[in-house]
This record gives structure tokens, C-alpha cells and sequence, in this order.
């Protein structure tokens, strides 16, 4: 006797649609899993065989043997313990093989019977839809993250035996109800909580105006945590299918706890303690990296230099292309990892250089030696440079209250709106993404600016290299304005956010 | 090239004073390496020990490989007996019995010394490069110990006039130290100057070895300009060298409230020459402008520029962000105020986002 059912795995971010077919011969009895399957899936037979026991049906006595098509796909995840269950159940003819068709069941088994969730469903109903599925049976509490997804039907049975009898049509069972979208974002902390750091704000609003990448440097206790997790406030709301894409991610990693879809930008801030395959996604079936779960928001690297040289070069590539491509034996993956960063340190090791109230303990080489533990192609990656000040006394217990962080994302969306449509033409989104043709072509300088350029070139002793980085932030100042040519006051201000990293 | 000479400064036990005594006893430093164990006892100059010490020292070396490596390194040296060898040096005490150089020895006595604290700060390192750079513009040569603050600025200041300025270095003239002035220090020989150590190649730097060295920067020079000390200092070891060997020194004055004026202010105290511009330098040895030049045209600043430069000349560093508060400016207004003031000489940015006036 033979059966065929659907359901669902990922690999990689992505979901797939695996077709399970069951087929029950005579001969030993015997419980057999073909077609590449992990151990979590092999494990299933125990699972299955009490699951079905348990809830009041018979295991089929004879050779069964499962096999999980595409046969060359590598397959993970306990979600496939329900489509076996309903498989061997209408092999051995306990249920009907017409109710099957067109469903995708997803869902892990309890020795008991019970449905329990897996992670990753939102992204296999997203390829279960594409492949044409509409109708998806899985755990209760998986059903709200399926539902991001529109058009389909959802049903979630407790049990296993719930849901047989309901096939069985001894009992109905309910499509589960979308629930009202969640539209607004909130977030914990907001700009408003801190206190004083004009020049620091003012820094992280032409970054998040820009998207362009921050580092901070200021010696301990000056606010660079508190003002980094703040970022994300200010940063324009993410747009339904980037939303989405953010859920499916944190869904796949495991994650996604809440109910709603991912409305605000995700912030990641690894220790650093972090390995390359924790920063930028590792396993053999890679599992998505801090890159890739700050997705669309702000990866933090806090303390910059104390990470490991090689995972900070691990994020070059990532940062050059907005995704990140890992090989492994079986396959290579490609994983989405368009983020912001924002990083921190202190100007030397023991953190108080060019304090005026603290003197340093370091000498010179401990502090070179300190600023050269970052690569410079890393440097050249982060246009903004600010330094923190520690705050005095008198700026934290003044009572003025600074700007709310919806004040400042205002602005900051006015001002990436006009740049999504300077760039539309090379399908760019914001200054940060600007390469040096597009720089030549949409940043002309005036004859004045120019000259005041290139005197303040000459007069500070500025790299060429640094001259790109300078005119893209200029242009991000002079879109906070509403400017439609960069002037030379935003050529000023945006020259005081220069490199001062000394690595020699 | 007298490489046997060369070959002598590596002999443990034997210093500049032993060395000279050797190389005056017996005409040339050939004859010392080719010299028998009895003419050696004979000649009274080394106690038995060292003695040894050289006859195992000559068996073991091989003066083709000193010579082969002084030329791979482009070292050259001059032993104190030879007319190239710096004439002040020449006159002192306790001269090098054997100098070796990169680039080109100085030629006359046009030569000024400027040292001082290793930790400068801003004002120090602005008094430094000012003078060197004048003095060098004037043809002084500048010598300094190639340390890094106040010695750094002074061998900048004099590369920026073209001038000829001395790198006394504490090492074999194939380790540098400090590591960061390797290209300083390339300049130095490229630009007419030269890297100069009393050490062989391969000795590496080491504490006493500084002291030592200072005595040598002390002797190159008429006189030594001391820019920032505090009050123990190395700097302060080099005065005290010069006032041995009868040169002048010169101290610039500081804030009393500084650290590392402490040392130059007592200098002054003591009867050290006040120093407050390369003008005052030449007129005490003729050498050029006798009349010193009224100050120039200054800046204009205008009134919100002189409020920021004010405020950074309280005398301590000010950050931006207390200006940003106290000032109550935009925050485009105060980067373009000191980014002016900035390309104007006024204020400098010692850190980022720290400035203090000039």
C-alpha cells in the first residue's frame, strides 16, 4: 500500500516543499527513512511509531519505508514527523488518501500525540505558496506565523487525533483567523533619554539619514551603548516585505517568539567574543549569523578592537554587498545581510586619552598597537567617525529634555526620500550605497566649495581616500536640509566626521 | 673605511675611553686586531680581563662579515681621529672613539640641539617644529635624539626647511627605535642629514644606553635648546652634559602649572638662556639676522571665531561638546568656526573632538 503526502523543510533561510511517500509492504516489519535525512528526521520513526499508538490508531505491522522527495536535498528539522504520521496512517488505510492532496502538514510529534511547533514555518509557507499550496495544517501556536503570510488557510489542530478525526469527518475543525496587523512600531528606549551628546545625536542622525556605517569613540561610561541601541528609533520603518523578510529570518533562527510581524529594526550587538561562523552564519547547514539577523536594522559591534581581526574581516564582504555567501560541502548559501553598522571604542586601551579630567596610562605603542587591531579596508568602510564625550555633571541632572526619537526619524525620512529618488535610476536606496560614479554624477560641487575643499585639504593634511567618504556624507547633511546642492557649510561639517584613527 | 675600528667598539669591556687609548698606542685600529697577546700586555692600556676578552673576541670575528653588513645596512663610520669626525664632538671629553653614520656628517659648527620630553604636549610640539624649522631655514643643523614628542617635531621641523638636521640614535644603527620614525628617519639621510650611533650594528636599545647617547647630542652642538623637561627628565641629562663641556643652554619657558615646564623653568632659574624664539638663538652666536623681525600681520578673527579661540585658550584642552553648550552655536556654525580657526594656525585638534589654542 502506498501513500503521498506534502510538507515542508528548510535549508537555509529558505523553506522547501518535500513530497513524503509511504509505502507498506509485506514481508519483516521493519521502519525505514530514505532520501538524505538528517538524524533529527531519522529519530522521527520513534516519535511517529508511539505518536500513532498513543493517539488510538495502529502502527502498520510490514516493511514500511518512507521516502522524502527531492531525494538530493538535505533535509533537517523535526517538521517532517507529521506528514510521515499522516502518511503511514493512509498507507495502511486508517484514513483516506483523497483528503490529502493539496495540503502541506508541518509540525513535530510528542510521544503522546500532541502537534508541537518547529521553527522556520513562516518561510516553507512562503514556498509552499509559491509552489501553489494553500491549505497548511501545523501546531496551534505556530498558525499566528503562518498567517503573516496572506491567502492561505490554516488549520491547527491540538493532537494528532484531533486532527484524524477531523479527517475521518467525526469532528470539524476550524481555519484558524488572521489575526489585525500590528501597523505601528514601538520601541523601549528613545532618544529623549539621553542626556546632553549633541554632537554624538546629531552624528547618528546623518548616519541613519545616510545609512552610512558610525564608529564611536570615547572612553567608558560616555554613552556609546546607550546612544547605539537607540539607532534603530530613528531609522525609517521597515516596509511590509522588508518586515517580512525579518520575520521569516528570526523565524528560521528560531527567534521569532511574538505574535505580530518583526515591525521594528532589528539591533544586534554580539560580544566579542564571537567566532566568524557566530558573526557571519556557520554549521553545515548554515544557520543565519549576527549579519544576517541584523538584517534590515544595526549590527553593534561594542568594543571594537577586542574583536578577532579575522571575524572583523569577515565582514567586509558582507558589508560590500548586502549578502553574504557561505559554501559548504553540500551547497552554498546565500543569506541577506543588509545592515548598518554601528560600532564603539575607547581611544586606547585604558580608555581616558584626551580626557581632560582623567589622565592616560597608555604609552604610545600600547595605543598604536590598540588602534591597529582594526584592518583599515574595515576603516575606510565607516564613513562617520565621532567622538563621545563623558557628559559632566550639570548635562545629567539638567532638566531640558532633548528630541524624541520621532522628532528625528522625521527627518530622517524626509531626507532618505529624497535620496531613494535622486538614486532611483541605479535602484539604490540611500548615499551609503553611492560608489564613486554615482558620486561624480549626483554630487557636483561648486566652484566655492571646491576651493574651501581644497584648501581644508591641504591646510589638515586630509588622504585621498578619505575625499569619497567626505562628499557622501556632505550630500547626506545637505538632504537633512532639504538642500538641492552640497555647501561648503556641509562640506565643513561633514570633514569633522573624518578618520582620525591613527594606526601608524 | 676603517673596518677594524668598526669591529673594535664590539669588544665587551671595552668603551670610548679604552678604545681611543688602544687606537692612540698603537697608530691604527689594524694594528690592535693584528697586535700579539704581548704587545698587547705591553701597551698598558687594558687590565688583563679585558684583554682576554679581545683575543677571543678577534678569534671569533670575522671582519668581512662586519664589512659585508655595514654595507648591506648603507652604515659607514669615522673613528675620532679622522678629519670628517664631527669637530665639536671631536673636542669633548669623552668622544666616541669610533662614529657610525648614514648619510652625510655635518660640516662645520652651525649646530643647535633641541630636546625634550618624550610625553610633549600640544605647546611643546608647536615650540619644537617652529624652531627647528627657523633655525634650520637659517642653515643651522639640527640634532636631536629621534624620540619621539618634542625630538620628532624638531627633525620634522628642520626637514620642512630643507634644513640638515642629526638623528643620534641609542642603537645599532640597524634597529630603529622608535619604530614609527622609520620613514622619519629615512628622510633625515635622503634630505642631506644623517642617522648617527656610537653602538656597532646589532646592538640592540637599551635603558643605559640613552644617557650615553645624550652626551653625544650634547657634544654635536653649540648649544642645547630645551623645549619641555619635566622634573626628572632625560632631557635635563642632556643639559647637564652641555654645561660640562662648556656649551650653552637654552630653555624655553612654560606655564608654571605645566608638568613638563617644571624642569625648563628651573633650568631658567638656574641661569639657563630664555629661549622664546629662533631669532634670539642666532643673534647669541652671529650667526645671520642680527634684528629681530617685528611679528606680522596677525589673523583676523571674527567676533565668534575669537569667542571660540578664547575659549580653547584656557589653558587646558576643551572637547567640542562643551564649546557646543557654553557657546549656545549650531552645531554646522561651530565645525565651520573650527575648522577656520583650525586652517588659520589658531586652535588644534589634538584628539578627536578635543582642541586646544595654539
Amino acid at each position: 500500500m502506498f501513500s503521498q503526502v506534502s510538507g515542508a523543510t528548510t535549508l537555509g533561510i529558505n523553506g522547501h516543499v518535500i513530497t513524503v511517500e509511504v509505502d507498506i509492504s509485506r514481508g519483516v516489519t521493519g521502519f525505514n527513512i530514505v532520501g538524505l535525512a538528517a538524524a533529527s528526521v531519522r529519530e522521527a520513526k520513534e516519535r511517529v511509531r508511539a505518536a500513532i499508538q498513543n493517539s488510538g490508531y495502529q502502527f502498520p505491522l510490514g516493511k514500511v519505508t518512507v521516502n522524502l522527495a527531492p531525494a538530493d536535498l538535505k533535509k533537517d528539522g523535526s517538521g517532517l514527523d507529521l506528514p510521515i504520521a499522516i502518511g503511514l496512517l493512509a498507507a495502511s488505510g486508517q484514513i483516506s488518501g483523497q483528503c490529502l492532496q493539496g495540503r502541506i502538514f508541518i509540525g513535530e510529534l510528542s510521544l503522546q500525540g500532541r502537534i508541537r511547533p518547529v521553527p522556520g514555518v513562516l518561510s516553507m509557507v512562503l514556498a509552499a505558496r509559491q509552489a501553489g499550496f494553500s491549505i497548511f495544517i501545523m501546531a496551534p501556536s505556530s498558525a499566528p506565523e503562518a498567517l503573516l503570510c496572506e491567502q492561505i488557510q490554516v488549520f491547527a489542530p491540538q493532537t494528532l487525533r484531533e486532527l484524524v478525526e477531523a479527517m475521518l469527518e467525526h469532528a470539524a475543525l476550524h481555519p484558524e483567523i488572521r489575526r489585525e496587523e500590528k501597523k505601528s512600531v514601538t520601541y523601549a528606549v528613545d532618544f529623549s533619554e539621553v542626556q546632553g551628546q549633541q554632537l554624538a545625536k546629531r552624528a547618528m542622525e546623518i548616519a541613519a539619514a545616510g545609512a552610512h556605517n558610525l564608529l564611536m569613540i570615547g572612553p567608558p561610561g560616555s554613552g556609546k551603548t546607550m546612544l547605539a541601541r537607540r539607532i534603530t528609533t530613528i531609522l525609517p520603518p521597515m516596509n511590509r516585505e522588508e518586515a517580512l523578510e525579518v520575520t521569516k529570518i528570526y523565524s528560521v533562527a528560531g527567534l521569532f517568539k511574538a505574535e505580530h510581524i518583526i515591525r521594528e529594526r532589528p539591533f544586534r550587538s554580539p560580544h566579542h567574543t564571537i567566532s566568524m561562523a557566530g558573526l557571519t552564519g556557520g554549521g553545515s547547514i548554515p544557520r543565519p549569523g549576527e549579519v544576517t539577523l541584523a538584517h534590515y536594522g544595526v549590527l553593534f559591534l561594542d568594543e571594537l578592537p577586542e574583536f578577532p581581526r579575522s571575524v572583523l574581516e569577515g565582514l567586509r564582504q558582507p558589508m560590500e554587498d548586502g549578502e553574504v555567501h557561505i559554501a559548504r560541502v553540500n551547497a552554498a548559501f546565500t543569506y541577506p545581510a543588509d545592515f548598518m553598522l554601528v560600532a564603539a571604542m575607547n581611544p586606547c586601551p585604558c580608555g581616558y586619552l584626551g580626557d581632560p579630567d582623567h589622565a592616560c596610562s597608555c604609552t604610545d605603542g600600547e595605543i598604536r598597537r590598540y588602534a591597529r587591531k582594526i584592518s583599515g579596508p574595515l576603516l575606510d568602510r565607516i564613513d562617520l567617525h565621532v567622538s563621545v564625550a563623558r557628559p559632566r555633571y550639570q548635562e545629567l541632572t539638567s532638566q531640558k529634555k532633548g528630541e524624541t526619537s520621532r522628532e528625528i526619524a522625521a527627518r530622517v525620512a524626509a531626507a532618505r526620500k529624497i535620496q531613494r529618488e535622486r538614486l532611483r535610476k541605479w535602484h539604490m536606496q540611500n548615499n551609503a550605497q553611492m560608489g564613486h560614479r554615482q558620486i561624480k554624477e549626483t554630487c557636483i560641487l561648486q566652484e566655492k566649495g571646491k576651493k574651501i575643499l581644497k584648501d581644508i585639504f591641504d591646510k589638515l593634511h586630509l588622504s585621498a581616500r578619505s575625499y569619497d567618504r567626505i562628499i557622501k556624507v556632505s550630500r547626506t547633511i545637505a538632504d537633512l536640509e532639504g538642500a538641492e546642492q552640497i555647501e561648503p557649510e556641509h562640506i565643513i561639517e561633514a570633514i569633522s566626521y573624518r578618520s582620525r584613527v591613527t594606526r601608524r | 673605511m676603517d673596518y677594524f675600528a668598526a669591529a673594535l667598539t664590539g669588544v665587551p669591556g671595552v668603551g670610548a675611553r679604552r678604545l681611543r687609548a688602544l687606537l692612540t698606542c698603537f697608530q691604527s685600529a689594524e694594528q690592535v686586531w693584528r697586535a700579539t697577546e704581548k704587545e698587547l700586555y705591553a701597551s698598558h692600556t687594558l687590565p688583563e680581563s679585558v684583554i682576554q676578552k679581545l683575543i677571543s673576541y678577534r678569534r671569533k670575528t670575522d671582519i668581512a662579515k662586519i664589512q659585508e653588513d655595514m654595507r648591506r645596512v648603507g652604515v659607514q663610520c669615522v673613528t675620532c681621529f679622522e678629519s670628517n669626525y664631527p669637530m665639536l664632538l671631536g673636542q669633548t671629553n669623552n668622544p666616541p672613539a669610533v662614529l657610525f653614520y648614514k648619510g652625510n656628517l655635518p660640516e662645520g659648527n652651525r649646530i643647535v640641539s633641541i630636546v625634550g620630553s618624550r610625553k610633549a604636549t600640544p605647546y611643546g610640539v608647536n615650540v619644537s617644529y617652529q624652531l627647528a624649522k627657523e633655525l634650520a631655514a637659517h642653515g643651522v643643523t639640527i640634532v636631536s635624539g629621534g624620540a619621539r614628542g618634542i625630538d620628532t617635531e624638531a627633525h620634522k621641523g628642520a626637514l620642512a626647511s630643507g634644513g640638515a638636521t642629526i638623528v643620534v640614535a641609542a642603537s645599532g644603527l640597524d634597529y630603529v627605535y622608535p619604530q614609527e620614525n622609520r620613514k622619519l628617519f629615512k628622510a633625515v639621510c635622503e634630505h642631506g642629514g644623517a642617522v648617527v650611533s656610537e653602538y656597532p650594528l646589532g646592538v640592540r636599545p637599551c635603558g643605559r644606553q640613552f644617557p650615553a647617547r645624550n652626551r653625544i647630542i650634547a657634544g654635536m652642538s653649540c648649544g642645547v635648546v630645551v623645549v619641555e623637561a619635566a622634573e626628572r627628565s632625560g632631557s635635563l641629562i642632556t643639559s647637564d652634559f652641555a654645561l660640562e663641556e662648556g656649551r650653552d643652554v637654552f630653555a624655553v619657558p612654560g606655564s608654571i602649572f605645566s608638568s613638563l615646564s617644571k624642569g625648563t623653568n628651573r633650568l631658567l632659574r638656574k641661569g639657563a638662556i630664555c629661549i622664546t624664539c629662533s631669532m634670539e638663538i642666532l643673534q647669541e652666536y652671529n650667526w645671520g639676522i642680527t634684528e629681530i623681525p617685528q611679528p606680522g600681520h596677525a589673523d583676523v578673527l571674527e567676533p565668534d571665531e575669537e569667542w571660540v579661540y578664547r575659549f580653547c585658550s584656557t589653558g587646558s584642552m576643551v572637547t567640542e561638546e562643551e564649546i557646543l553648550e557654553q557657546s549656545g552655536f549650531s552645531i554646522p556654525r561651530l565645525k565651520l568656526l573650527l575648522v577656520k580657526l583650525q586652517c588659520k594656525g589658531k586652535i588644534r585638534e589634538v584628539r578627536n573632538g578635543v582642541f586646544v589654542a595654539i
